[in-house]
C-alpha cells in the first residue's frame, strides 16, 4: 500500500510526523518554562539561603547581604545577585520589603528577621513549588494528549494496514490460484530478454520440465525451435519493445505462432507439438516496462486443421471416382470390377504363399506383374485414373523388389502386400460408390444394370439440340405424336368450302345479332363478370364477359355473335368444355389473329374483329363452330416459330407440309408470341382444348384463309 | 493536409489492389497517386508528400525495403503502411524496423484494411 500511493502519503508517516510535530511543540513548552523554573529555582535558593545565615547567625553573609540591599536592593547570595526589582515581581502581588528586613537587622531584631525572611522564603517557596507543578502538570497532560492522539490515530491506522494486509494475502492467493490454474503459459519478458520469476505453473508443463523457466528467453527457445525462428523472434520482439509501432499492426509479423516444438517425452520418444506464443506490452506509467509472454498449446487445432484439408481432398477424389465412373458404360464397368477383383484375390494368393526359394519368388513376382500390368491397361482404358496410378505403384514397388540384389525371402514381399491393401481398398469404395449410385437409381424406377447407360443418353440428350442426330430424334417424336394428332384433326386449307360455312353462319345468327362495343363492354361485364356459372344460359354470358374483359386488355374492338349457346340447346355434359373452348379460341383471336384498325381498315374490313359462334345439333352429334375474320394462320410464321422455340429443327421445318405445320398449334409449349403475356404466348391454350375434345371423344378440324378467317370446328358424338 | 482531408498514396503492383485499397478510404483521406514499383513511388513521393502510403513489399525494379529505406530518407514522418503476404517474415520485420508504421496481410479484407488505417491515424485525426 505504502508504495503505491508515494512515500509521502502514507498515513502511517503521517501520524507519525505529526506526533513527532506535537512532540516538538511540548519540548518547546517545557523549554520555556524551563527558564522560569530555573528562575523561582534561583529565588528560592536565595531566600533559603538568607533564612539559612539569618537563623544560623552567618554574620558575615548577613551583613554583606544587608550593605548589597541598602545599596541598591539587591541582595547577593554566593555569587548570585538577587535583583529587587525581579524579585518583587515574582512575588506580586506581595513583595519583598528589603529596606525594613534591612532595618530590622541594623536594629539587631533578629528574630523579626528571622521571621521576616522566613515568610519569604515560604511565599517564594509557594510560587516555586506552584511553578514546578505547573510544569509538570503540563508536560504530563501533554505527554498523555499526545500519546492519546498518537493512538487515536495510529490504532486506526494499524487496523486499515493489518486489513490492507489481509486483503493483500487473499489477493497474493488468488493471483497464485490463477498463476496456478491457467492453461497458458505466463511469464513476463524484460528488456534485457530474461524470463521473469512469475510465471503460471503451465509454461514448464508446456516444455515438460520440472522447473520454472529461467535466463535469456532466445537461449531457451533455441533448443525447441529452428534457429531462423530464433532470429527473426529475435527482430520482432525488438519491435515490440521498441515503442514507435503500434502492437496491433505487427501481430500478422509474428514468427512464433503455431511453431513447432520437439519434445522428449518420459519413454525417450520424440513427440512434435504446436505452440503459439503471443507477446503483449506491459505499459506502466505510460512506458513500456515488459512484454508479457503467452503460450498456448495449439497442437489439437493444427490437427483438426490438416484433417480437414485431408477430408477435403479425400472428397474430392470421390467425387473425381464417381465423375470416371460415370463416363463407363455399365456393362464394361461390370465387367472391369469382376475381373479386377479376380485379378487383385489371385495376387493376394500368390502372394501371400509361404516358405518359397529365392528363385520360386522372383518368378512369383514376375507373375503378379504382368497381372498387375494387365489391371493397369483395364483401368487406363476406361479411365479409372485413381485406380490406374495405384496400379502402377504397386507395379514399381514389385519392380523396386525384384532388382534387389539380395537372395529374397518372403519378408521383401510385405511392402508389396500393404500397397496391395490400397488397391483393394479402392476397388472397394468403387463398387460402394456404384452400389449407393444405383440405389439411388433404382428408386427412381430404373434397373441399376442399365443405369450408365441412361445416364449417358441423358446427359448427351439434353445437351445436344443441335447436332444432327438429336434433331433427328426430336423431329421424329414430334411427327409421331403428329400423326396421331391426325386421326383426329382433319386440316383443310382450302378457302373454297367457306362461303358455304359462312353463310350457313350468318343465316343463323342473323336475329340474335350482338355486339360488343369498348365502352358498354365495361358495364355490361361488370354485372356478368361474377356470374361463372355456365349452367344457365350463363356461357352467353361468361363468354361475352371474358371476351369484353380480354378485348379492353389488349386494345382489340371485337363484334361477338353468339348462337345455340342457350341452356336448352347446349347438352349439360359439353357445358365445361364448349365453355373452356370458347375461352381458349377467343382469347387466342384476340391477341393473335387481330390485325389491327389501320390494317384492317385498308383492307376494308370492319374496325372491330368479327367472331362467330354458332352451336348446334347434327346427325352423329353436335358442333362448335367457332370463326374470326382475323389474319388467319399463317403457316410459315407458325414453322419458323416452333424452329425459334426449339421444338422442330429448320430441316424438318422445311420438310413438312403445311397441314402438319399447322397442328404444331396444338402442341404443348407452342407460341407465335415472343412473349408470353397474360392473355397469350406460352402456348398454353389449345393443347388444353385438344386434350379436353379428345376427352369427350371429340375432333377439331381446321379451316383458315389467309389474311381473311381462321375457323374451328370441334365435334361431338352423341352420348349415348 | 491543405484541405483536410489526410493525403494517402496507394503502391502497389497489381491495380486490381491499388483500386480495392482506394475502394476502402473513406472521404477523409484524398488519394494523390499510386505507382506500380518502388522507382515510381519514391518519384511520386517527392512530389506529392503524402502523410500516409501503402507499400507492397515485392514489386518489381525496387524492391519494397528499398524503396521504404528512399522514402523515409526524404521524409522520416511519412507512415508507411506495408501491405504484402506473409511469405518471409523476417523481411517483413525487417521493414518494420527500419521505420514502417504497420503491416496488413494479404489477402485482406475491407474490413481488416480500414481497422488497420484506423490503428495508423489514431493520433493525428
Amino acid at each position: 500500500m505504502a508504495t503505491s500511493q508515494g512515500f509521502q502519503k502514507d498515513p502511517i508517516f503521517l501520524a507519525t510526523t505529526g506526533f513527532a510535530v506535537v512532540f516538538a511543540i511540548i519540548l518547546a513548552i517545557g523549554y520555556a518554562m524551563q527558564s522560569r523554573v530555573a528562575e523561582s529555582g534561583d529565588y528560592r535558593l536565595t531566600t533559603n539561603a538568607v533564612e539559612q545565615w539569618l537563623s544560623s547567625g552567618n554574620a558575615a553573609d548577613a551583613r554583606a547581604a544587608l550593605s548589597a540591599m541598602q545599596k541598591g536592593g539587591n541582595v547577593r547570595v554566593a555569587d548570585k545577585t538577587l535583583e529587587l526589582p525581579e524579585l518583587n515581581k515574582f512575588l506580586s502581588p506581595d513583595s519583598f520589603d528589603a529596606a525594613s528586613l534591612a532595618s530590622s537587622l541594623n536594629n539587631g531584631v533578629n528574630d523579626d528577621a528571622i521571621a521576616k525572611a522566613k515568610q519569604l522564603n515560604q511565599i517564594v517557596s509557594a510560587k516555586d513549588q506552584k511553578r514546578k507543578s505547573l510544569a509538570s502538570t503540563m508536560l504530563i497532560v501533554g505527554a498523555v494528549v499526545t500519546l492519546l492522539l498518537y493512538f487515536a490515530l495510529m490504532i486506526p491506522m494499524f487496523a486499515r494496514r493489518k486489513g490492507e494486509e489481509e486483503t493483500q494475502v487473499v489477493t497474493k492467493s488468488e493471483t497464485e490460484g490463477i498463476m496456478n490454474t491457467v492453461s497458458e503459459g505466463l511469464f513476463l519478458l524484460g528488456n534485457d530478454h530474461q524470463i521473469g520469476v512469475e510465471q503460471s505453473a503451465s509454461l514448464k508443463r508446456m516444455f515438460k520440465l520440472e522447473r520454472d523457466l529461467e535466463g535469456d528467453f532466445f537461449d531457451f527457445i533455441s533448443d525447441y525451435v529452428t534457429q531462423e525462428n530464433v532470429r527473426v523472434a529475435k527482430d520482432y520482439l525488438d519491435l515490440l519493445f521498441g515503442d514507435r509501432v503500434k502492437e496491433k499492426l505487427v501481430e500478422d509479423l509474428n514468427p512464433l505462432n503455431n511453431v513447432e516444438i520437439s519434445l522428449v517425452r518420459r519413454d525417450g520418444q520424440y513427440e512434435s507439438r504446436y505452440l503459439d506464443f503471443r507477446f503483449k506490452r506491459v505499459m506502466v506509467d505510460g512506458a513500456i516496462s515488459h512484454l508479457l509472454g503467452s503460450v498456448s498449446d495449439v497442437t489439437r487445432q493444427v490437427e483438426l486443421e490438416k484433417q480437414l484439408i485431408q477430408t477435403k481432398e479425400e472428397q474430392e477424389a470421390q467425387v473425381d471416382l464417381l465423375m470416371s465412373i460415370l463416363h463407363i458404360d455399365s456393362d464394361r464397368l461390370q465387367t472391369f470390377i469382376r475381373n479386377s477383383s479376380e485379378t487383385l484375390d489371385e495376387i493376394n494368393e500368390r502372394l501371400s504363399e509361404r516358405g518359397h526359394s529365392d528363385g520360386q519368388i522372383r518368378s512369383k513376382l514376375v507373375d503378379v506383374m504382368s497381372n498387375a500390368h494387365r489391371l493397369k491397361g483395364d483401368a487406363a482404358a476406361l479411365g479409372l485414373h485413381k485406380f490406374e496410378f495405384g496400379a502402377h505403384d504397386f507395379e514399381e514397388e514389385l519392380e523396386t523388389i525384384r532388382r534387389g540384389e539380395s537372395s529374397l525371402t518372403g519378408k521383401d514381399l510385405l511392402p508389396a502386400i500393404t500397397k496391395l491393401r490400397t488397391l483393394y481398398t479402392e476397388m472397394d469404395s468403387m463398387t460402394e460408390l456404384i452400389g449407393k449410385f444405383s440405389e439411388a437409381m433404382n428408386a427412381k424406377g430404373d434397373s441399376s444394370v442399365k443405369f450408365a447407360a441412361d445416364l449417358d443418353a441423358s446427359i448427351g440428350g439434353a445437351n445436344s439440340v443441335e447436332t444432327e442426330d438429336s434433331a433427328k430424334t426430336e423431329d421424329a417424336s414430334l411427327t409421331s405424336e403428329l400423326e396421331n394428332l391426325d386421326s383426329e384433326i382433319e386440316s383443310d386449307l382450302d378457302a373454297l368450302s367457306d362461303s358455304e360455312i359462312v353463310n350457313d353462319m350468318d343465316a343463323n345468327i342473323e336475329s340474335n345479332s350482338f355486339s360488343v362495343d369498348m365502352n358498354s363492354a365495361n358495364e355490361s361485364t361488370a354485372e356478368n363478370a361474377g356470374n361463372e356459372d355456365a349452367n344457365d344460359h350463363g356461357i352467353e354470358d361468361s363468354i361475352r364477359a371474358i371476351t369484353a374483359t380480354v378485348g379492353q386488355r389488349n386494345d382489340t374492338p371485337v363484334e361477338l355473335k353468339l348462337n345455340g349457346l342457350g341452356a336448352g340447346n347446349l347438352p349439360s355434359e359439353l357445358v365445361e368444355v364448349v365453355n373452356d373452348s370458347l375461352i381458349q379460341l377467343v382469347r387466342n383471336s384476340i391477341v393473335h389473329a387481330y390485325e389491327g384498325g389501320d390494317k384492317r381498315r385498308s383492307m376494308d374490313k370492319k374496325e372491330e374483329l368479327s367472331i362467330k359462334v354458332n352451336f348446334e345439333q347434327a346427325d352423329d352429334g353436335y358442333r362448335l363452330i367457332y370463326r374470326d375474320d382475323g389474319k388467319g394462320l399463317d403457316s410459315k410464321l407458325i414453322a419458323e416459330k416452333a424452329v425459334s422455340s426449339k421444338l422442330l429443327s429448320a430441316k424438318a421445318a422445311e420438310k413438312m407440309d403445311k397441314s402438319k405445320i399447322i397442328k404444331l398449334l396444338f402442341h404443348p409449349g407452342f407460341s407465335t408470341l415472343d412473349e408470353a403475356t397474360l392473355d397469350g404466348g406460352r402456348g398454353v391454350g389449345l393443347d388444353v382444348v385438344l386434350k379436353r375434345v379428345k376427352e369427350h371423344n371429340g375432333t377439331i378440324s381446321i379451316s383458315s384463309g389467309r389474311g381473311r378467317f381462321s375457323q374451328f370446328t370441334i365435334r361431338f358424338p352423341r352420348s349415348n | 493536409m491543405s484541405n483536410g482531408k489526410i493525403k494517402f498514396m496507394v503502391v502497389d503492383d497489381s491495380e486490381v489492389i491499388r483500386e480495392k485499397i482506394s475502394g476502402v478510404l473513406d472521404q477523409d483521406f484524398e488519394i494523390v497517386g499510386t505507382a506500380k514499383n518502388g522507382v515510381e513511388a519514391v518519384e511520386q513521393f517527392k512530389q506529392l508528400k503524402p502523410a500516409i502510403l501503402t507499400m507492397d513489399i515485392t514489386m518489381p525494379i525496387m524492391d519494397g525495403i528499398e524503396t521504404i529505406e528512399a522514402i523515409l530518407a526524404i521524409d522520416d514522418s511519412v507512415r508507411i503502411l506495408v501491405v504484402s503476404a506473409l511469405a518471409d517474415k523476417a523481411t517483413l520485420i525487417r521493414a518494420m524496423a527500419l521505420g514502417a508504421y504497420g503491416f496488413v496481410c494479404k489477402p485482406f479484407t475491407d474490413y481488416e484494411l480500414e481497422d488497420a488505417i484506423e490503428h495508423l491515424i489514431e493520433d493525428i485525426r
